[in-house]
């Protein structure tokens, strides 16, 4: 009869034991459901667009009212036409960044992510080994043997991303536990990755 | 016998008392320290921003169409300023509409999928990096321009995610995911069909169930772009 007790105490204990591991497993999906980096990390993002795009708004209604006066017009213009003239990878250009060089196997996709990377962490201009990534720029990709294609030209090691932005803030993001680097070296660990800030980068 | 089947009864219902003990105390929503309230309090402040943004951005395309107003106005009156040149230089770098033959790509999560909530699995989801790699072929294949959910696409636009939330331009965007290219759709046609392209879409589409439709439009509409420009740290070498 005893036996019959221990087995049914048996079961209780185990029904108890399976509830109380579910209950805490969806404590913890709650908890990383709601990670509060991950949405004061969406709110920081969101707050430095918009303070961005405040002072983007400034800048047009600066230009707006220049074009009410015929000599401020033609100022505005050329203002115009210098800022845009950065921008569009036919004139030759310099400024604060970083130097990013990877030396081993990486794949297309993860070079992608790199350049997004760049661009995430306030890239303004970007090169790889010399070739400007502008609108007309054609996308990488990959030749039957693995290598990596970008605007007709086959890219070889090592890979030299020439980046002007902030060189400090963009080298705190990209190095960020989690971050670009840290995946990159995680997913392929023979890469090499050295990352130089530099006071004048140039493009072509 | 007796004593001792009265021991292991008497440890087996402490252990039991015990663990009924700890599963009542568990309570769930406090648990993370983290009470659903505040969930919503900075799920409102995030729907706060999110709206600013729309209405900054769009503040931005009617500002940027009422500057070529203004300069059309000038442009007929004096014939110095260079008004071609900034023309040709807009169209460069999205600032203008882009309209032609093109496709449109259907990018929709599993029909499973769960993007919030305790059940959300990434596997089920679009990723941003699988949008990355369908704007990368598109580009690779000679685009004109690319948008993704009406977000234009120019060669600084990130495309990222931050939890299960996808961002163009650092603007949020949610599924299904339309990206449209404007160029020549035979060659952006092969490319996408092409599995080794992007194999981790067809996997996910043979595993997962996730949406990957290819339309072929006559006309396909690119906005302008409608964020900000960076150029504080980009000087001009004079030639």
């Amino acid at each position: 009869m005893g036996k019959y007790y221990i087995f049914a105490t048996a079961i209780i204990l185990g029904f108890l034991i399976s509830l109380q591991s579910k209950s805490y497993e969806s404590v913890e999906a709650e908890y990383l459901r709601n990670v509060e980096s991950n949405i004061f990390q969406e709110i920081k993002i969101l707050k430095d667009k918009n303070e961005s795009l405040r002072r983007e708004i400034a800048d047009i209604e600066r230009n707006i009212e220049d074009f009410s006066d015929q000599n401020l017009a033609l100022q505005a213009v050329e203002s115009q036409i210098n800022r845009y003239m950065k921008l569009n990878g036919k004139t030759p250009i310099f400024g604060a960044g970083i130097t990013v060089s990877i030396d081993g196997d990486i794949s297309t996709p993860w070079v992608v992510d790199l350049v997004n990377a760049f661009s995430n962490a306030g890239a303004e201009a970007i090169s790889v080994n010399g070739i400007r990534l502008v609108n007309g720029t054609l996308g990488f990709d990959t030749l039957p043997r693995g290598q990596i294609l970008l605007n007709g030209s086959i890219l070889s090691t090592p890979y030299i991303f020439n980046v002007i932005g902030e060189p400090s803030d963009m080298i705190s993001i990209l190095e960020l536990p989690g971050g670009i680097f840290s995946r990159l070296s995680s997913a392929i660990p023979e890469l090499t990755i050295v990352t130089e800030q530099r006071e004048v980068i140039q493009m072509n | 016998m007796k004593n001792n089947f009265f021991a292991t009864f008497l440890i087996a219902g402490l252990v039991v008392g015990l663990l009924a003990t700890l599963q009542f105390k568990t309570k769930i929503p406090i648990a993370g320290g983290f009470p659903s309230d505040e969930v919503v309090a900075k799920q409102d402040l995030l729907k706060s921003f999110l709206d600013e943004q729309s209405y900054l951005q769009s503040r931005i395309v009617s500002l940027r169409k009422e500057l070529v107003k203004t300069q059309d106005v000038i442009d007929a009156q004096t014939e110095v300023a260079n008004f071609d040149r900034l023309e040709a230089l807009k169209r460069d770098i999205g600032l203008t509409e882009v309209r032609g033959e093109g496709l449109q790509i259907l990018l929709g999560d599993s029909p499973v999928a769960i993007r919030s909530g305790a059940e959300a699995s990434d596997v089920h989801l679009i990723q941003a990096s699988e949008i990355r790699d369908v704007v990368n072929i598109l580009f690779a294949s000679g685009a004109d321009a690319v948008s993704v959910n009406n977000q234009r696409v120019i060669a600084t636009s990130p495309i990222s995610s931050v939890g299960t939330t996808i961002l163009v331009n650092n603007s949020h965007i949610a599924p299904p995911f339309t990206i449209r290219a404007v160029g020549d759709t035979e060659i952006m046609l092969q490319r996408l069909l092409n599995r080794d392209s992007l194999p981790a879409i067809y996997e996910k589409m043979r595993k997962q169930g996730i949406k990957f439709e290819i339309l072929k439009k006559n006309v396909v509409v690119i906005p302008m772009y409608n964020g900000d420009l960076r150029t504080k740290h980009i000087n001009l070498i004079d030639q």
